[in-house]
Order: C-alpha cells, then sequence, then structure tokens
C-alpha cells in the first residue's frame, strides 16, 4: 500500500536494534536525527518490514498480536511553520483514516488526544472493518485496530496493534495494547530542551 | 542518587531531565478506561496506572497506596524525572529518615530497591518498573498546591 499525504514524504528506514529488558523487548530506533524507544513486547516471534511498515508479530497474555510501526518524515515547510505538532498529527490522522475509509471501507470509530508525562501530545484513534487475509488456514487478524501517533524529530510515529486469533472478543484490550506501546516510547536526543517545573523532592 | 547504587545506563547522547508539567491538552482517560478490561492484562494495566499517576503529579503530591502482596503502605510521591527508558519516581516515606523506607532493599518481599535522594532526608527514589510492583492506587493531595491556573492569575 502506497502512503504518501500533503506536506509529508514517506514512508523512510530505519535502524533499530533490540535490547531486552524487565519490561520486555525494546526497539530503539533511529532515523535522522530522530532516535527513540518503544517495547514492542513480552515475546516477539518475528518481523517483517513490507512497503515501508514494520511489523512485529507478538505473543503475550495467551493472545497473538501485530505491532505495526510506520515513520513518516514531515517537509520542513510544515515542521518550520507556526502550526501546533498536535494539528499535524490531527491532520496526519484525518488522512490515515480516510484512506483507510476509501481504500479499505474500513471506519475510524474512535478517536482522542493524549499526552505523554513529558508533555507532549499524542492522537489514538481505532480502526473497525473488514481486513483482508481470509485463506483457510490463516490466522484471522481482528476487524479492530488501535493506532496511536505522535511527532519527534520531524517524524511522525505511527504505532499500531492489530489482534490475531481468538481473544480479542473485548475491543478495550487493543486499545490497551496500543496505548501501552505508545506511552512507552521515549525520545532519545542530545538536547532535550524541557522547563523545569516539576514538584522537586524536599526534606521533611 | 546514592553512589551504591549507580543508575542504569543508557545508550550515548541521552540525558536526565526534569519534566515538564502538563500541557493544557486534556488527556484521554486511559487509566480508567483500563481499569474495564480483563485481570488477565494486568501487567498492562499497571504500566498504565503509574503512568496515569506521572500525569497526576505536576498538579502536587499525590498519596501512593502500595502492597508487596503481604504488607500495605502509604507513601507520599513529590515528583519525578527522567533518566533513558526510565522514570525515577520521588516519595517520602512517613517512616522517617531514621527507619528508612518500606521499598527498601530487604524491608519488601516484591523486591523493590528504593534509592535514597542525596541531600533529601526522608526522600526516596524508585524506576517506574519498580512502582508497577507494588502501587494499589493514588491519589493527589487537593489543594496541597495551586494549580496551574491559581498561580498565572498571582502574578
Amino acid at each position: 500500500m502506497a502512503r504518501r499525504s500533503a506536506g509529508a514524504i514517506g514512508p523512510v528506514k530505519a535502524e533499530i536494534e533490540y535490547e531486552q529488558t524487565s519490561e520486555g523487548i525494546i526497539a530503539l530506533v533511529s532515523v535522522g536525527q530522530a532516535r527513540f524507544s518503544f517495547r514492542v513486547g513480552k515475546h516477539p516471534t518475528g518481523t517483517s518490514e513490507p512497503q515501508g511498515a514494520y511489523l512485529w508479530s507478538v505473543e503475550e497474555s495467551g493472545r497473538q498480536h501485530i505491532v505495526q510501526m510506520v515513520l513518516t518524515p514531515v517537509a520542513q515547510g510544515a515542521i518550520q511553520s507556526a502550526v501546533p505538532h498536535d494539528a499535524i498529527l490531527i491532520s496526519h490522522m484525518n488522512w490515515e483514516t480516510e484512506f483507510q475509509q476509501q481504500r479499505l471501507g474500513r471506519k475510524m470509530v474512535r478517536s482522542g488526544l493524549g499526552i505523554f508525562p513529558t508533555g507532549e501530545p499524542y492522537l489514538q484513534w481505532s480502526m473497525e472493518g473488514k481486513i483482508g487475509g481470509s485463506g483457510d488456514g490463516e490466522t484471522k487478524a481482528t476487524g479492530y485496530s488501535s493506532h496511536a501517533t505522535t511527532f519527534h524529530d520531524g517524524i511522525i510515529v505511527l504505532l499500531g496493534i492489530q489482534g490475531l486469533g481468538a481473544g480479542w472478543e473485548d475491543p478495550s484490550l487493543l486499545d490497551l495494547k496500543c496505548w501501552r506501546a505508545m506511552l512507552s516510547l521515549f525520545r532519545h536526543s542530545s538536547v532535550l530542551k524541557l522547563p523545569f517545573l516539576t514538584p522537586k523532592p524536599e526534606a521533611t | 542518587m546514592s553512589e551504591d547504587n549507580p543508575l542504569p545506563d543508557w545508550p550515548d547522547e541521552t540525558e536526565a531531565v526534569d519534566l515538564s508539567e502538563s500541557s493544557a491538552v486534556e488527556s484521554i482517560p486511559v487509566a480508567e478506561l483500563a481499569a474495564k478490561v480483563l485481570d488477565e492484562d494486568v501487567e498492562d494495566r499497571r504500566y498504565i496506572n503509574v503512568v496515569d499517576l506521572l500525569h497526576k503529579l505536576p498538579q502536587g503530591p499525590a498519596i501512593l497506596a502500595l502492597s508487596d502482596g503481604v504488607t500495605n503502605h502509604y507513601v507520599t510521591s513529590t515528583g519525578f524525572s527522567v533518566e533513558g527508558r526510565i522514570y525515577w519516581i520521588y516519595y517520602q516515606d512517613p517512616w522517617g529518615p531514621k527507619r528508612g523506607s518500606f521499598l527498601q532493599k530487604g524491608k519488601n518481599i516484591a523486591g523493590v530497591e528504593a534509592r535514597p535522594v542525596e541531600g533529601k532526608p526522608g526522600a526516596w527514589a524508585i524506576t517506574h518498573e519498580e512502582m508497577m510492583r507494588v502501587l494499589d492506587s493514588s491519589i493527589v493531595v487537593d489543594g496541597a498546591k495551586k494549580r496551574r491556573g491559581d498561580r498565572s492569575s498571582e502574578s
């Protein structure tokens, strides 16, 4: 599936390293100036990179799911403009959801704007509709999928969760997986320009 | 941090920083929605609950209900910072500087090893992963700190 949107060029390739931690497998992603990491899951069983989307198959909590990552650089002009980053995210979400609706007949069923503890925004939305790959013997993907995007160093980072097989009757489970993946995303750069406002521990 | 418990390493070009207050953007109620899902995803729920605590802390100190599965305890969390992939969560333990903390190594059965904060008697820090093991619930101390809107109106 070709991907493009107004003001965006992409997708791009990334260098990915992995680290085993007590929380599970962490993907360390480098693309241009952007460096970030996020939790893929406890037991990733495989990875692939079809058409610019990075996919990991994960077994966790007795169920299988797919973690998807798509990296889309935003045109320099859009970054330098006064457009807030959450507006860029919303624009990207609108394009993505309209694209899926027109091409795949899927529809957006829910969306929300969230913030990381560090104050940066992210968007989360869910899609519903038939997914391809219905051959006999295949592990079928759930019609419901959960997605989240954030903006980091000129890159729109999209993480998506798609259920595989049984055990996903409650769509909230997929949303929870998606939140966990997105909220586990840490930005890494040589200069972190954050205001110092968090209350400090004080002596009693 | 205590030199006896050095912070874990993270790949190059990472600095420890204090965190900003939450922006004015309203957060989606992840913790509220996470509470509705099945118990078998308890680890995901615990992570969301800790992130929810981090969201609350810029509003003021929070009372944390902790448990290691056998013993219950309450502490007051005062803030957090980030280093690499770790959120360090700071708290004051009512046991006081002489007795130490329930979350010190050997004083709980959850395997949590709280680090004393240098120069801050009675102040401790644990990682978000450790907090996931012991946090039951949290509540912001209402009125303990003026909200951002109140502060801005003073200036």
